[in-house]
């Protein structure tokens, strides 16, 4: 069958998506990515077929133009559904969110061109990074099947939910979906009409361990969650084993290009690992470290190295919580120290931390003392390696995505919308 | 002609109104109610007393809740209606509605004087078979006031019976248009009011004499003029269901009404900001303000300056002397209006005290959404 896969340009959203692609290229399938020509060249290193649509989004502009205005306002909003805002704060996120976020990364451009891409290739499936809603739209327009890739426990959805719910409730003059809004003069251009089933996918594939996914009554694939960190090389030093106890300390790659404010500085890093007995990977880029004073002598700087080679070498990783960095490690079975305040990352934090399998520190506590401390309490407390290893099989006893393709072959058939002149 | 596609001008719809949300997210009172949703009204006003006469709020206006500089702004001619300069990036809505910027003209011209405003007499008459017609368990605002202004408004200006029925749509649809200038309204109803409007003026050139100074006034009388007819009784019937002597007060003195009409001007303003363009570089409470700026007044807060006297968070119809107001004062448009406006909310609201004494509630109040100038009650169920 034809799979048309599609991400927002933002790579650690798309290096989600990638062992997926390979497991269906190897089973056989055709497999094309679609996304903004400013992804092109990181779909093609990843060995895909890239079909670039549209003009490139400009979500990035606008966070740096509004700056901490807007990055706090989407901090403040609640991704855990825990603190009960309410819905006029779950009506603010849906209108901010969509003005700014989804209709942004699916820009119109982007959206006719994957239309006019799906129109023209006609595939069985479309596979869609859970915000690029472009691929639910151009699956509508064609009739192909669709299915959201989740890298992520669902709360979007979750909240999702909770809204329409709540909206349900009001008479209906005052219904204010901005997201249904904008899907829906989208939908229009291709003669197509809204409904949920172009937020929810026709069924997600899941790449959360059991224990971290939300069931939301949606029909789901789990799929074993496979690292994919980008073009890789083994450095040299990572072919010895270390002679301390090995501590990485990651911020992740996303916040190097996007202007999505840091939780904790490089300094802040440096100072809770200075004379610690300990052998310390610090990944930072030239602009990362620019932000530093002070470089302890135990610690050891590279640009990049891949986290699937390095986090099996280590005893702890801290870092800010993004979601690669987090299934990384756990796939690695390594304890973490999550610095999280932002998006779906406060969510896993605590998770992880309800598991006992890290440790959560939110922005206002945060201080070096508290991450050293923190530290310490990894590499001192056996728990956290046991319950670490636990996620870790969990994981690890999941499909993998080769084992879920002829799932997703069959899913397609039952909900793919037969052809004009096939059978 | 509307060239905007749905795509285009939804999308500059919701990017608005993001930034809406966006900047009610500080603590800028101006932003929270223009954002219009569950807000506290009675703090964010005070809130707005406290910060001083003029602040500037964080979409770039200026902002006055203080009475005496609210007047001198509402009366300076410098400052008038309109769109900012720099609108040329806005949505097509937005130039639609600026029809509100009628020109210094209209004040007088361009209608003879039984235009401007109807007869007591016949909008009791009016309301009165209005209530004969609906029972006695009925939607205050939808079955009764609404129709009834637009009847009045409608025989005001000579509409033929056979253009009734288009009239009626196109006055309901277009209601939410004080709003929609400074909240763009969801896609759909941004549609329904450019439509509605476009529709009332087409319908309007063709009554005898139609030039083009009348038709504009004579659209703003049947926009604005039954929007705050509307809203002026609602808001008055909403206090005063909490205030049964009041009521009584008002079936037995028909004088009474005048009283009641200036109090919830007052406390509910049905127009509760008044938004204006500064066209000259001018100073404003000691601070430069450049020409093309907007600058707003909140008729609300102004008509409860603490500095005015204490109290005046209360609604009380009883006040003695009455407490001054800057309601519907200060523009053309609003000149065209307020006759029309106080005869009709007063006449009705006689006719429904006399007749519905018992008058009592019977569901939820549901406002308008997006409505920060009206914030209009659009169902008020009642049980007479």
């Amino acid at each position: 069958m034809r799979v048309l896969m599609t991400s927002l340009a933002v790579e650690a959203h798309f290096n989600n998506t990638v062992p997926l692609a390979w497991a269906l290229r190897a089973a056989g399938h055709e497999v094309h990515v679609a996304s903004h020509p400013a992804l092109t060249e990181i779909i093609t290193r990843a060995g895909l077929v890239a079909a670039p649509v549209g003009t490139d989004h400009t979500h990035h502009e606008l966070v740096r133009e509004l700056g901490a205005e807007l990055t706090g306002f989407y901090r403040d909003i609640d991704f855990t559904g825990e603190r009960g805002g309410g819905y006029t704060e779950l009506k603010g996120a849906n209108t901010l969110l969509t003005a700014t976020f989804y209709a942004q990364a699916n820009n119109d451009s982007m959206v006719d061109e994957l239309v006019d891409y799906a129109r023209f290739w006609e595939p069985d499936l479309v596979v869609w990074e859970p915000f690029t809603f472009a691929g639910a739209v151009a699956a509508r327009a064609t009739g192909a099947a669709h299915a959201r890739l989740l890298w992520g426990p669902d709360l979007f959805l979750q909240t999702r939910q909770t809204f329409r719910r709540q909206t349900d409730l009001l008479p209906e003059e005052l219904h204010d979906d901005a997201l249904e809004e904008w899907l829906s003069w989208t939908l229009d251009r291709f003669g197509c009409a809204f409904d949920e089933e172009v937020v929810t996918g026709q069924w997600n594939i899941d790449q959360m361990p059991r224990s971290v996914r939300l069931d939301l009554g949606r029909p789901s694939v789990p799929v074993r969650y496979v690292p994919y960190n980008g073009p890789s090389v083994i450095p040299q030093w990572l072919r010895t084993p270390a002679d301390r106890p090995r501590i990485c300390l990651t911020l992740g790659i996303t916040s190097r290009d996007l202007p999505y404010p840091n939780m904790v500085s490089v300094d802040q890093l440096f100072e809770s690992v200075a004379g610690l007995d300990a052998e310390i990977v610090a990944t930072f880029d030239a602009g990362q470290l620019a932000e530093s004073t002070r470089l302890p002598d135990n610690v050891r700087v590279t640009d990049f190295v891949p986290l699937q080679a390095l986090l099996p070498t280590c005893s702890a990783v801290v870092h800010h919580g993004g979601v690669g960095t987090w299934s990384t490690a756990a796939v690695s079975g390594v304890p973490q120290l999550v610095v999280a305040g932002m998006w779906d990352n406060v969510y896993r934090a605590r998770r992880l931390a309800d598991l006992g399998a890290g440790i959560f520190l939110p922005p206002h506590e945060l201080t070096a003392a508290a991450l050293r401390d923190g530290l310490e309490q990894l590499l001192t407390k056996p728990s956290f390696r046991e319950e670490s290893h636990r996620l870790q099989a969990e994981i690890l006893a999941e499909p993998s995505p080769g084992a879920v393709v002829p799932v997703i072959e069959e899913m397609t058939g039952r909900h793919r919308r037969p052809r004009p002149g096939s059978r | 002609m509307l060239t905007q596609t749905d795509s285009e001008l939804g999308r500059s719809l919701m990017t608005e109104r993001g930034m809406q949300w966006l900047y009610a997210h500080g603590s800028d009172p101006h932003s929270v109610l223009l954002r219009a949703e569950d807000e506290n009204r009675g703090a964010l006003l005070e809130r707005l007393h406290e910060l001083g006469p003029l602040q500037r709020s964080r979409n770039g206006a200026w902002v006055t809740g203080d009475f005496l500089l609210g007047h001198e702004i509402l009366h300076d001619r410098r400052i008038t209606p309109g769109t900012p300069d720099d609108a040329a990036d806005g949505h097509e809505l937005r130039r639609r509605v600026a029809l509100l910027g009628l020109p210094e003209e209209a004040r007088e011209r361009p209608w003879t004087g039984s235009e401007r405003c109807p007869d007591g007499g016949a909008v009791e008459h009016a309301c009165a078979d209005g209530l004969e017609r609906i029972g006695d368990e009925f939607d205050l605002v939808t079955d009764l006031l609404r129709p009834v202004m637009i009847a009045i408004v409608g025989d005001l200006h000579r509409v033929p019976e056979a253009d009734r029925a288009a009239f009626s749509r196109f006055c309901t649809a277009a209601a939410p248009v004080l709003d929609a200038r400074l909240a763009p309204p969801r896609l759909a109803r941004a549609r329904a009011v450019i439509d509605a409007v476009d529709g009332l003026e087409s319908l309007l050139r063709k009554l005898p004499g139609a030039d083009d100074d009348h038709i504009a006034a004579t659209t703003v009388s049947c926009l604005v003029g039954v929007e705050v007819a509307v809203d002026l009784v609602a808001n008055a019937v909403q206090a005063l269901l909490d205030h049964p002597v009041a009521w009584r007060t008002l079936g037995e003195d028909p004088a009474f009404a005048g009283r009641v009409v200036e109090e919830t001007l007052r406390h509910d303003p049905p127009i509760r900001l008044e938004s204006r363009i500064a066209r000259t570089d001018l100073e404003l409470a000691g601070q430069p303000i450049d020409a093309g700026t907007e600058v707003v007044v909140n008729v609300e807060a102004a008509n409860r300056d603490p500095r005015r006297g204490a109290d005046l968070d209360r609604f009380d119809p009883f006040r003695t002397p009455p407490a001054a107001h800057l309601s519907l004062t200060g523009a053309p448009y609003l000149d065209a209006v307020a006759p029309l406006a106080r005869t009709s909310a007063a006449a009705m609201l006689r006719v429904l005290a006399i007749r519905c004494p018992r008058i009592r509630r019977r569901g939820p109040v549901v406002r308008r959404l997006r409505a920060p100038v009206t914030h209009a009650i659009t169902r008020l169920p009642v049980t007479a």
